[in-house]
């Protein structure tokens, strides 16, 4: 358990959210083009007040009168198609949501992250119900006490008009910057507006999958953020491809266990290593958090790592409605439910396929080697019974015999395995065995055929599992196969104790694995048990898991084991600690600790569980465009006021769809001792222009920017990173890194500009850039423009590509070329991805190295 | 188990570099390797592991009897052959940590997690006297002469080869480093473990005894002698 809880996530829209936009204006849609007509409508639907929609107009006139940009990536396609983009579309949940009508190439993306199955269907609107809505309102509350405002850009023109007019596309970018401001400026909507008061800090970073109440049409989203003096403020922005959420990693899991988990997806998706996600560090607080319901594990997390939440209604009684929401573990309580889906998929079945192995001699196909040949196996209830019977009391012995052992007495199940075998293999010799000093019987098939396929359930004790088909089997099956484990494995206690009677089904295994599948199992028959551990090594044996069943649930599990259970207990109606819904599981919360850590590796950072379908995923903000077919626009703004010795940090991770023109402006004004920190990430979109511009105002002001650019086949990628130096001691830093893989193009655009007044300053510049392939290019366009003589610049730029040598050395120490590769350019990018938090960092590095798949030979 | 090298001939451009090598090293035995500079006695250690550049025209490699001479170097570290690198490369970015982690795994089959692969290697640093933050710096970046070549000696005790290949691992070290590799490289000692040791100098075999030496001139091997061989040579030089 522990990580289906973050199985499926919220869906990125809120519904109502829509449905309040349909009440303005229900049948509004502004046609394809931009005009004045089409400003006007926007500017009406929303309400606006007359200085906003002014605005609005001058810039429609400003675009029309101006030129397309001369320089830079071509944008002939974008030009040609710009009449037919629609500017202002009402989104339609249905439209950004269905999972099937998203284009095959972001499918496919997605199904290599491993969107698992109940993920797809959030996706298409079933799991839309959860709102994020009141996780919002719990921060909300917290940074409302300190006074920080964090809305809608829509709702901010209205509620805070004051503000908005001072800071809105006038100092930091006026609506004249350059075209496709101008355009932004006449048909922005949505997007974010933060205000932080004075030497306020907000400690969590302000995610962008908050937004996703907040979305409108998407891509002239426009973000303001006003760092007030002394404050702080880190805002992360997820943009990533149209219609909905991207799932990034939040589950801290053992490293062991994220790696099996990227085994499957390398079998299943070629997928590739997140090496970075383990290596990265962590400070702030450390939740512990244990449940009931399964002692054997306790999660660790971070404190704002989301999870789907139930709260408590009565504290001596159990909820009676179940509706999960999203709470973060410094909001939990004890008695709280976490809630860990059910895995929904039932596979209608006939046969069950195994393959196997037959020596050659015996098939008449050589003398020599062996062959598989495909077992097709009847799917009916003897055989899952049968299966059942084998997990607790079967094994293998020689490779040829199949053995069953049960007690002397356990003459009827004994029958029942003869009969099974009969029924289903049409194998009607055994022979049976009697041991007097145990009271054992054995029944043994000596049939090599049947020794080999139940040996796909395990050999030995400590290795019995439920092949995998059999866990998506219907119910009326699965049922039979927790009957044989239960007769075999199981007990029924029962017993008065001076404190009442005392009840309980239990399960024993020393196969951990076995374990957790019996306990998915009893959740998809609706029985809700618990897991518990004993280490026995004391005793010089394997540690003991036993699955228990106890209060309400032992009801429908006794209708499985054939023993009837009474409704009530101690005279009083059966109680029971979970929760259960066709849907989730719920396990109350049984303590919680936290404690502090400094830069705490992750892999620390516990949670495991043996499914693989379970990457949890947190909804990131939805940058929706209208079309997924002709050219589609992103041209959002970003306006960063960092005042006098504040501080912001922006960091996000723009993984656009391949029709995309990523033509964003993000800006930032810093006065005297300010910060401004830009972290970027841009894979995707076709064709990105993006340069990012610090203006240090005020004296001491700084500027940090560190960029990473990925251009695959017929990408351009044009981005770099703007300074005007416009104070004394003002400092400034650029590393940008670019990638280039096959026909794709990257190009480091940047300006240093250091005004006359600002003397004492400090520059720095780093460009790397890494081709991949005969065919990439990469170029870079550093200007300066120094102004006064007392500058200390730095400027290094280097363009590498991956050498034999390198390769050579790492695949001596047993890596194979694709890994040395992606080892290479992974060491590249590290330094960007380390200054992003884990989540995004771990879907960077596993976006590239997606991108960088097939790139060998 | 064994390394035989038959009559191996190697070129890089077309230029023949190796003209008929042939050598094989039992378990348990150390094979010093001399010869004077551009005799090819990296190309022999390069060839050994698959260097992509150079081309083998004839012969063969065979290790347990596998001929492994058209393998891949990744192939070849899994059937247990090393080679300590003259000139270690430097990869920016990728932590010592991660790196020999998932070289540990890849080689050995293992599937250490962090927990296990860090205690594991905390051990190894210390046993052979390398500090922990070594650990997390990138790997030889930045890092001295005589500190790279620890590295490549702490790979070998991590990667326990069957044979290892050490490229003039001595070289450029002072005293104090050359011991601390010679340490490294009697630890791998005993009856399991065979090493061929390409060197220049007779320095590092007053610390680690060769049981046989062999001198490369011009692509062959001409003589083969004992220990005492290493010490004629350095009185008198290669062309006697």
């Amino acid at each position: 358990m522990g990580l289906p809880i973050m199985n499926e996530f919220a869906s990125v829209e809120d519904r109502s959210m829509y449905d309040e936009a349909n009440e303005h204006d229900p049948a509004f849609e502004a046609p394809p083009g931009l005009n004045e007509e089409v400003v006007r409508t926007i500017s009406k639907s929303k309400n606006e007040p007359a200085w906003m929609l002014e605005k609005r107009l001058q810039g429609l006139k400003l675009w029309q009168e101006t030129g397309f940009p001369k320089w830079g990536p071509d944008l002939s396609a974008l030009i040609k198609d710009i009449d037919k983009i629609k500017f202002f579309v009402q989104p339609k949940a249905k439209e950004t949501t269905n999972w099937e009508d998203l284009p095959e190439d972001i499918r496919k993306t997605y199904e290599k992250i491993g969107i698992p199955e109940a993920e797809k269907k959030s996706l298409s609107g079933v799991g839309a119900q959860y709102d994020s809505e009141i996780l919002y309102h719990n921060l909300k509350k917290e940074w409302e006490d300190q006074g920080v405002v964090f809305t809608n850009m829509d709702v901010a023109v209205k509620k805070y008009p004051e503000i908005v007019k001072k800071y809105f596309m006038t100092s930091c970018i006026p609506i004249n910057d350059h075209k496709f401001i101008m355009l932004h400026a006449s048909v922005w909507s949505g997007g974010t507006f933060i205000m932080i008061p004075k030497n306020v800090k907000v400690r969590i970073p302000l995610q962008a999958y908050f937004r996703m109440n907040a979305e409108f049409g998407g891509q002239f989203e426009h973000t303001l953020i006003i760092a007030d003096e002394g404050s702080e403020v880190h805002y992360i922005e997820g943009c990533f491809t149209e219609g909905n959420m991207v799932t990034t990693n939040p589950d801290y899991k053992k490293i062991k266990d994220i790696r099996e988990e990227e085994k499957v997806l390398t079998s299943e998706g070629d997928f590739k290593k997140t090496e970075q996600m383990q290596q990265s560090l962590y400070s702030g607080d450390l939740y512990t958090i244990e449940f009931y319901g399964d002692s054997t594990q306790k999660i660790e997390v971070t404190e704002e790592h989301p999870f789907l939440y139930v709260d408590r209604k009565r504290k001596s009684d159990r909820n009676k409605e179940w509706n999960p929401r999203w709470n973060m573990p410094k909001f939990f309580k004890k008695g709280d439910y976490l809630t860990a889906p059910i895995n929904a998929r039932t596979d209608t079945l006939e046969t069950i396929k195994f393959y196997i192995k037959r020596s050659n001699a015996h098939t008449g196909k050589g003398t020599r080697g062996f062959s598989y040949w495909e077992w097709n196996v009847p799917a009916i209830p003897e055989f899952f019974r049968l299966v059942g019977y084998y997990l607790a009391e079967g094994s293998i012995s020689s490779g040829h015999y199949l053995n069953f052992s049960f007690n002397m007495n356990e003459r009827e199940y004994i029958e029942d395995v003869k009969q099974c075998v009969q029924k289903v293999f049409g194998v009607t010799k055994s022979l049976e065995t009697h041991h007097k000093k145990n009271n054992g019987t054995n029944v043994v098939f000596c049939d090599t055929d049947l020794a080999r396929l139940f040996s796909h359930f395990g050999k030995g004790c400590d290795k019995k599992h439920i092949y995998s088909t059999l866990m998506y089997a219907p119910k009326d099956l699965q049922r039979e196969l927790i009957k044989g484990w239960f007769r075999g494995d199981g007990n029924y206690y029962n017993k008065q104790h001076k404190s009442g009677r005392k009840e309980l089904f239990r399960i024993n295994t020393v196969s951990e694995k076995l374990a957790r599948q019996g306990k998915d199992i009893l959740l998809r028959l609706g029985i809700v048990s618990f897991l518990n551990a004993r280490d026995r090594a004391k005793e010089g044996r394997r540690k003991m898991y036993t699955l228990g069943i106890s209060g309400d649930q032992m009801i429908p599990f006794g209708e499985i084991a054939g023993i009837s259970v009474s409704s009530t207990m101690n005279g009083k109606k059966r109680a029971g600690k979970f929760g259960l819904t066709e849907k989730f599981a719920f396990y109350p919360i049984k303590k919680i600790t936290k404690r502090a850590v400094e830069n705490h590796p992750v892999y620390n950072f516990g949670v495991d569980d043996d499914h693989t379908y379970t990457v949890g995923g947190v909804a990131v903000h939805n940058c929706s465009a209208p079309s997924y077919n002709s050219s589609a626009l992103h041209a959002g703004c970003v306006e960063l006021h960092v005042l006098k010795n504040a501080r912001i940090r922006y960091s996000s991770v723009e993984n656009w769809s391949r029709n995309t023109y990523n033509l964003n402006t993000k800006r930032a004004i810093v006065h005297e001792g300010g910060v401004v920190e830009w972290i970027n990430g841009n894979i995707g979109s076709g064709c990105t222009m993006l340069y990012p511009c610090s203006v240090l105002a005020g004296r001491g002001a700084r500027s940090d920017s560190l960029g990473i650019a990925f251009a695959g086949d017929g990408q351009n990628q044009d981005t770099g990173s703007k300074v005007i130096h416009a104070a004394p001691e003002t400092s400034s830093t650029i590393t940008a890194k670019s990638i280039s893989k096959d026909s794709g193009i990257s190009t480091y655009r940047g300006l240093v500009k250091v005004m006359p007044a600002a003397v004492n300053s400090k520059v720095s510049v780093e460009c790397d850039a890494l081709l991949i392939g005969e065919d990439s290019t990469s170029n870079t366009y550093p200007q300066m423009e120094i102004g006064n003589n007392k500058v200390d610049i730095a400027h290094e730029a280097t363009v590498g590509k991956i050498g034999t040598d390198e390769i050579f050395y790492l695949m001596s120490r047993g890596l194979s070329e694709e890994e040395a590769r992606q080892m290479v350019v992974a060491g590249f990018i590290e330094p960007i991805v380390k200054a992003l938090p884990l989540e995004y960092s771990v879907e960077l590095n596993k976006l590239i190295e997606l991108e960088m798949e097939g790139s060998v030979g | 188990m064994k390394l035989e090298i038959q009559d191996l001939h190697a070129s890089i451009e077309g230029k023949e570099i190796l003209k008929g090598v042939t050598l094989t090293i039992n378990p348990g035995e150390i094979h010093a390797l001399m010869g004077p500079n551009g005799s090819g006695k990296s190309t022999l250690a390069n060839v050994l592991m698959g260097h992509p550049k150079y081309e083998v025209t004839k012969g063969k490699i065979l290790l347990n009897g596998e001929n492994i001479s058209e393998m891949e170097p990744d192939e070849r570290a899994k059937k247990g052959l090393f080679l300590s690198f003259q000139y270690p490369v430097e990869i920016p970015g990728v932590t010592v940590e991660n790196f020999l982690r998932t070289a540990v795994n890849n080689v050995q089959g293992k599937d250490l997690d962090v927990v296990e692969f860090h205690e594991l290697l905390k051990k190894t640093l210390a046993d052979f006297g390398i500090k922990n933050e070594f650990a997390g710096r990138y790997l030889n970046e930045g890092f001295s002469g005589g500190e790279k070549k620890r590295m490549e000696i702490l790979q070998m005790l991590l990667l326990n080869p069957t044979f290892a290949i050490l490229d003039e691992t001595d070289s450029g070290l002072d005293v104090d480093a050359l011991k601390i590799v010679s340490d490294g490289i009697n630890k791998i000692k005993d009856e399991k473990h065979g090493v061929l040791l390409i060197t220049h100098y007779n320095r590092i075999l007053e610390y680690v005894i060769p049981d046989k030496v062999h001198v490369l001139i011009d692509g062959k091997i001409t003589e083969t002698g004992g220990k005492e061989l290493a010490h004629t040579i350095e009185a008198e030089g290669y062309e006697r």
